[in-house]
C-alpha cells in the first residue's frame, strides 16, 4: 500500500510570516543574533 | 613510565589523545590505534554529500600530526582486549591488526596501563535488507560516502533538467537509529541545493524517521520560551517542513530498501511502501565488535559489552520502565567497572537507556531512537577522561569533574542550507542533554539555557565551527583556546 502523507497530517503547522523569514537572513539582525548565539552557547559551555 | 593506549582516532579518541599528550609531556606514552589514516570532521560530511565541499577538506592525514606532538600512531583496528594479559604476558593488552598497505593483515599486541576506548559506530547498514551504499540507498556517514551520494545527486539532477519528477527519500533506514540531525541537515541542505539548481519543483521530498513526532531528535525534543509561550521543538520542525515543502512519516522503522521503493512499519502496525528515486538513509548503529579474554583465555565479551557491542560503563543498566529512569543513570566517568583502568567513550560507551520513550509496534519491532552521542559532549567527556587518567598517571589527588550527559548542555547547529548570505541554519542549545524532572519538573531542561532558533547566524557559526575544529584537531598554535 502507498503511503499518503495527507492520512495522517491532520491540521496545518504554523508558517512563518514574510518578516520572519526576510529577519532571517537580514544580514546586519544576523550578526547581532551570531553574538547572541555565541554569548548563549559560551554560558552554557562554562557551566559544565 | 606508563602507557595510555586509545582505540580509535575520531572526535573522542583523537581528543583525548591531544589533551593527555599535552598534560602528560614526554615521560609517558599516548599511543593511538586508528584503521583509517585520515582524521574526518564528520560534521561538514553533508556539505560533502550536497557537492558543496571535497572530502578533502573535511579529512586530514593524522599521522604527521602525532608525529608533530610525539604521540605514536598505528594505523590498524583493534581486534581483542585482554585486561589481565594472558599467561604467559602479565600486563594487559590490545591485539590489533594492520590496515596500513605495507603492512596490511599483520597482527600486534600492544600493553597499556589505561586504555581509552573510543572506536565510535559500526554502521550496521546489513540490519535493513537493502540499506546501504553496496545496495540500494546512500549515506553521508563517512566522507567517502558523502562523495558518492554527491554524484548521485548530481544525476538525479541532471534526469530533472531533462524533466524528470523524482522523489527523494531522506531519514533514517532502520527503527532503533540514532544520528536523526545529520539526516535532517542532508534533507534541507537537499531541498536548499534543488532550489539552487533550479529543479525544485521536479521534486517531492519526504522525511522518514524512526522518532514519534518531527523535532524529537533523540532526545525527546526540547521546549523553549518563544513569542510568550513555552513551545515543543515539534511545532518548529513541523513549521520548518511545511515551509520548505517536504512531507514526512514519522514512528516509522524502515525494513526493505528496493530499487525503486522502501518498505517500513509504522508504530499503529500498519506496513507501507513509499516510492522513491534517491534515497539517503541513516543505517543503525553497533559497537565494532571487540571480543575480550580473561588471563585464562576464557571469553568475557559478554561482561564488558552490552549485546550492541556498546562498552559497559559506570551507568546503572539495570531494566526498569520509563517512569523510573533517573538522571543518575548516566554515566560519569566513563569507567568500566570491572577494570577501572579502561574507559569508554563518545560512541563506544553503551547508554544506560534511550532518552526519547521506547515503543514498539503491536508486532513487537522498536521503533525508536537511540540516544545521540553528538560531537560537543564527546568531546567535553574524551577532555574529563583525560584528564582524570593524567592525574591518576600523575599521582594527582585531585577530584574528576565527570561528564555525566544528564548535568551537560550541547549545542547543535544543524544546516539548513549553504550559502554566506542566503543559507541558514537551526542553532538549538540543550541544558542538560538528558533530561531532568528532579530539577527542572515542567520540562526537564533549564529554560534559561536551553534554546533554539534559525536564521543565517547558525549557518556563519556552522561555518566557523568547521575550520575552528579542523584547526584545533591539526593541534595548531593555540588549539586549547577552543572548547570542546
Ligand atoms: C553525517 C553525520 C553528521 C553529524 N553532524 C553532527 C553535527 O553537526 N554536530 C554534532 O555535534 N555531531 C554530529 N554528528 C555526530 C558526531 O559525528 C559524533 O558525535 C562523533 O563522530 C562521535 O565521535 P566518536 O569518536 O565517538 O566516533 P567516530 O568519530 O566515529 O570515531 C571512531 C573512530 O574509531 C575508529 N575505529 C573503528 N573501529 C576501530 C577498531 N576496531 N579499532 C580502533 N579504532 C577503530 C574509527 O576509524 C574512528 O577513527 C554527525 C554524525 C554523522 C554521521
Amino acid at each position: 500500500m502507498e503511503y499518503d502523507q495527507s492520512i495522517k497530517q491532520g491540521y496545518r503547522p504554523p508558517l512563518p510570516t514574510g518578516f520572519t523569514k526576510a529577519i532571517r537572513t537580514n544580514p546586519i539582525w544576523q550578526f547581532f543574533r551570531f553574538l547572541v548565539i555565541n554569548f548563549k552557547i559560551l554560558r552554557m559551555v562554562r557551566k559544565h | 613510565m606508563a602507557r595510555l593506549l586509545i582505540l580509535g582516532a575520531g572526535i573522542a579518541g583523537h581528543t583525548a589523545a591531544l589533551h593527555a599528550n599535552r598534560l602528560l609531556g614526554r615521560e609517558h606514552e599516548v599511543v593511538v590505534v586508528s584503521p583509517n589514516s585520515l582524521w574526518n570532521w564528520i560534521p561538514s560530511n553533508i556539505w560533502v554529500g550536497v557537492g558543496e565541499m571535497k572530502p578533502e577538506q573535511v579529512t586530514f592525514p593524522l599521522k604527521p600530526v602525532y608525529d608533530k606532538l610525539g604521540i605514536q600512531f598505528h594505523q590498524a583496528k583493534a581486534t581483542t582486549l585482554h585486561p589481565e594479559g594472558d599467561s604467559e604476558r602479565p600486563r594487559p593488552y590490545v591485539t590489533i591488526e594492520s590496515t596500513e598497505p605495507a603492512s596490511i593483515g599483520r597482527i600486534e599486541n600492544i600493553a597499556y596501563d589505561y586504555l581509552i576506548n573510543a572506536t565510535g559506530p559500526r554502521l550496521n547498514f546489513e540490519a535493513t535488507k537493502g540499506l546501504g551504499p553496496a545496495h540500494n540507498s546512500f549515506s553521508v556517514c563517512t566522507a567517502t560516502h558523502a562523495a558518492e551520494t554527491s554524484a548521485a545527486l548530481d544525476e538525479t539532477v541532471e534526469r530533472m533538467k531533462k524533466g524528470e519528477k523524482q522523489t527523494f527519500l531522506i531519514g533514517t533506514g532502520h527503527g532503533s537509529c540514532t544520528c536523526q540531525g545529520a539526516a535532517f541537515e542532508y534533507l534541507f541542505n537537499v531541498e536548499f541545493e534543488l532550489r539552487r539548481r533550479g529543479v525544485r519543483d521536479k521534486a517531492r521530498i519526504v522525511w522518514i524517521s524512526n522518532e514519534p513526532e518531527l523535532g524529537d531528535f533523540g532526545m525527546g525534543g526540547m521546549f523553549i520560551r518563544r513569542g510568550g509561550y513555552i513551545t515543543h521543538s515539534r511545532i518548529f520542525t513541523e513549521s520548518l517542513y511545511a515551509e520548505r515543502g517536504v512531507e514526512w512519516i514519522t514512528r516509522a522503522a524502515v525494513n526493505d530498501v528496493d530499487r525503486d521503493a522502501v518498505a517500513f512499519e509504522t508504530l499503529d502496525g500498519e506496513r507501507s511502501s513509499i516510492q522513491a528515486d534517491f534515497k539517503m538513509l541513516l543505517p543503525s548503529f553497533s559497537g565494532v565488535g571487540l571480543k575480550s579474554f580473561d588471563r585464562s583465555g576464557a571469553d568475557i565479551t559478554a561482561s564488558l559489552f552490552a549485546p550492541s557491542g556498546f562498552m559497559y560503563v559506570d551507568g546503572d543498566y539495570t531494566s526498569k520502565p520509563f517512569d523510573q529512569w533517573r538522571p543518575s543513570d548516566w554515566p560519569e566517568m566513563y569507567q568500566t567497572p570491572r577494570y577501572p583502568n579502561i574507559y569508554a567513550i563518545g560512541i563506544a560507551f553503551a547508554p544506560p537507556h534511550s532518552i526519547t520513550r521506547p515503543t514498539f509496534s503491536p508486532s513487537g519491532t522498536p521503533i525508536y531512537p537511540t540516544p545521540p552521542r553528538t560531537g560537543m559532549p564527546t568531546g567535553v567527556m574524551a577532555r574529563e577522561v583525560a584528564h582524570a587518567i593524567v592525574n591518576q598517571i600523575l599521582g594527582r589527588d585531585r577530584p574528576a569533574k565527570g561528564a555525566s550527559l544528564a548535568r551537560m548542555g550541547a549545542a547543535c547547529i544543524a544546516s539548513t542550507g549553504v550559502s554566506a548570505l542566503k543559507g541558514t541554519a537551526v542553532s538549538m542549545i540543550v541544558y542538560p542533554i538528558v533530561p531532568d524532572y528532579e530539577t527542572y519538573p515542567e520540562t526537564g531542561r533549564d529554560l534559561n539555557y536551553t534554546f533554539g532558533e534559525i536564521g543565517l547566524a547558525g549557518h556563519w557559526i556552522k561555518h566557523l565551527l568547521h575550520f575552528g575544529f579542523l584547526y584545533k584537531a591539526k593541534a595548531k598554535p593555540f588549539w586549547t583556546m577552543i572548547p570542546e
